[in-house]
């Protein structure tokens, strides 16, 4: 798993760990089961704050890609096929937002396909 | 290859079956001078505290020799792999043969074995010593020391990772499925062992024989920008980190153990290597020191970006130059 960080980049830190961490899950670099490297681990290897890789597990375990156990870190539970599902979705919604839809009106289209 | 060196091979390859019958055949042969049971088993001050039949002794240290020959025989036409099974036949040669033969001076001509003379640990260490150099011996003329055989799989490869960026790579590997079924036995069978209260010399070859098995069920690896630490086994013990500054280029590479003489942590010339499995891995290039070898999955990503990060930094020197 390769995970990139770009300190100049506008997209915050965090969100480029998850990030990397959602690819390596659609490119079967990891699976369900395999354990994330620990918090501390990851932040000293990308010389980053501790809670900055923290927020970006938190985000994953929001989202239902990884889970926190006590002991064990940060463990991938989701099926690869509804990460990628979701990052469709995500790339989706920033289409929208970028021709100027608005919340309600990306419902409505969803809606409408459904 | 001259005759001579023919004949010393032939030796080294056939002698241990001749080895394995006189320690059958050398006990019964003289079995009238020797108590049965006889002394098998002595304290720390020498004094014998077990006794056995003579054909139990005769039968374990014949076999043991005998199936390590088989096994030596059946290797012998690959590479690498010949070395190792040859000094590990010659080290069971020596020992067993060591072992039998004090077994036997100590009892030779007593009525009981309660009257055996004294077998301290002493004359075990000489004899495991021994064993020891004569293993490394035959090891070293079978070809042990032979350079490093892993071929590079393409051009050192690129992760795409660019200056001003921070990346880490994280991977790991397992042994094949057999492997790690043969290391939970060995372990389930030293913990049984250990609670049946078997003997000490039992539950002990066990126990050293799990442990570096589970050593070797896996492994992790990390590439940060400044150096690959690589973690051994479920409990990441031995945990080794190899500093960015040293190496000059990594290679994606096809590891074959066998090629290596096995699993594990392997020396061959001018390189050590970490293998769980077979497949693919990666060559880190040091330039002055030997190179490293890691199976890992995934080893393009991690070749890619220490390569990156050397040529970030100037440090990179492409196969062909270096």
């Amino acid at each position: 798993m390769l995970i990139k960080l770009k300190t100049d980049s506008r997209i915050p830190l965090h969100e480029q760990i998850a990030t990397g961490v959602r690819r390596a899950i659609q490119e079967e670099q990891v699976g369900v089961g395999d354990r994330l490297p620990a918090a501390r681990e990851l932040a000293r290897a990308l010389d980053v704050n501790m809670h900055t890789v923290l927020r970006a597990y938190a985000g994953l375990r929001d989202e239902g890609v990884i889970e926190m156990r006590r002991g064990r870190g940060a463990v991938v539970i989701g099926e690869v096929s509804r990460v990628q599902f979701r990052a469709s979705l995500r790339a989706v919604v920033a289409d929208a937002r970028r021709i100027g839809l608005s919340d309600a009106d990306i419902l409505n289209e969803l809606q409408g396909v459904l | 290859m001259n005759d001579r060196a023919g004949a010393s091979t032939k030796l080294l390859l056939w002698l241990p079956g001749v080895i394995a019958v006189v320690l059958l055949v050398a006990p019964l042969a003289i079995r009238d001078r020797l108590p049965d049971p006889l002394a098998i088993h002595w304290d720390l001050s020498g004094a014998p505290n077990g006794f056995g039949p003579l054909i139990l002794i005769a039968l374990v240290s014949s076999v043991a020799v005998a199936i390590a020959w088989v096994v030596f025989l059946r290797t012998y036409r690959v590479e690498m792999l010949q070395s190792h099974a040859g000094a590990m036949v010659w080290f069971l040669a020596i020992l067993m043969g060591g072992m039998e033969a004090f077994t036997i001076s100590a009892n030779l001509d007593r009525a009981t074995w309660q009257d055996a003379g004294t077998f301290g640990p002493g004359r075990a260490a000489v004899l495991v010593v021994l064993a020891g150099l004569v293993g490394f011996g035959v090891w070293r003329v079978l070809g042990g020391n032979m350079s490093d055989p892993g071929v590079a799989i393409g051009p050192a490869p690129s992760a795409g990772v660019e200056l001003g960026e921070h990346a880490v790579w994280v991977g790991k590997t397992a042994a094949a499925k057999g492997f790690v079924g043969i290391a939970l036995a060995i372990t389930v069978g030293s913990a049984v062992a250990a609670v049946l209260r078997l003997t000490p010399v039992v539950t002990l070859s066990l126990v050293v024989t799990a442990l570096p098995l589970l050593m070797f069920v896996s492994l992790r690896a990390r590439v940060s920008n400044t150096a690959v630490t690589v973690w051994m086994g479920i409990f990441g013990v031995p945990r080794v980190s190899y500093p960015l500054s040293r190496i000059i280029r990594a290679e994606v590479i096809d590891v074959r153990p066998l090629a290596y003489g096995g699993w594990g942590y392997r020396i061959v010339k001018g390189a050590r290597a970490w293998i769980v499995r077979r497949g693919e891995g990666i060559r880190l290039v040091r330039p002055g020191k030997a190179d490293i070898v890691i199976t890992v999955d995934g080893a393009a990503g991690a070749a890619g970006l220490i390569n990156d990060v050397l040529m970030t930094e100037g440090r990179f020197v492409a196969a062909d130059s270096s």
